[in-house]
């Protein structure tokens, strides 16, 4: 008969054990997004914002992102157009101009995720904290 | 509407944009910040890519 075991595998993918994030995907089961987000936030931070504003880039497109605790919304600008887009963590919502998206739109916003990173590691943005005043 | 650069950072360029009222309004119509803020320009590119990498990984 085979005794039973227990695995423990998942554990290393907690984030304490990670040494880089590109190395998970956060839906595993040892990771806690939530938890993740909360731990690599300083106390004294209410939100960071990420933005090419007055930065030299190839495009019209002119974006501030805020990433807060529990969301993050992207405000965009172009000659043409503007648009304000809300990630919800909690409820995994997407909401376009006041819209709510469907997951199709999931895709989309990952791409845009993926573009202001790749900024960010070309040193093309810049990044600001909202600091909370001590009482 | 308060903006300050609280730290000496040397990047001119970010402490340029905190100084901007153009900036200040972009942040005010559109991330509904009331009252006084403070905002400080951040150089850990790396820790920031790092969490929105992960909000994006958290994307089904």
């Amino acid at each position: 008969m085979e005794s039973p075991s227990l695995k423990l595998d998942f554990l290393k993918e907690a984030p304490q054990y990670l040494s880089h994030i590109d190395n998970t995907q956060s839906r595993n089961v040892g990771f806690n997004f939530l938890a993740f987000i909360k731990d690599n936030f300083e106390l004294n931070v209410a939100s960071i914002f990420i933005t090419n504003y007055k930065k030299p880039t190839h495009s019209d497109l002119m974006y501030i992102l805020r990433l807060e605790r529990d969301k993050v919304i992207l405000y965009e600008k172009t000659d043409q157009a503007e648009n304000n887009i809300e990630y919800s963590f909690l409820d995994d919502a997407i909401i376009l101009n006041k819209k709510t998206m469907s997951p199709f739109y999931n895709n989309s916003f990952k791409k845009r995720l993926s573009e202001i990173i790749r900024d960010l590691k070309q040193n093309k943005c810049s990044i600001f904290e909202e600091i909370i005043e001590p009482e | 509407m308060e903006l300050h650069n609280l730290d000496n950072s040397t990047n001119k360029n970010s402490a340029n944009i905190l100084q901007d009222p153009t900036f200040a309004n972009l942040l005010k119509s559109n991330f509904k910040l009331k009252g006084p803020f403070i905002l400080r320009s951040n150089s850990k590119q790396e820790k920031i890519s790092d969490l929105l990498t992960a909000v994006k990984n958290n994307l089904k």
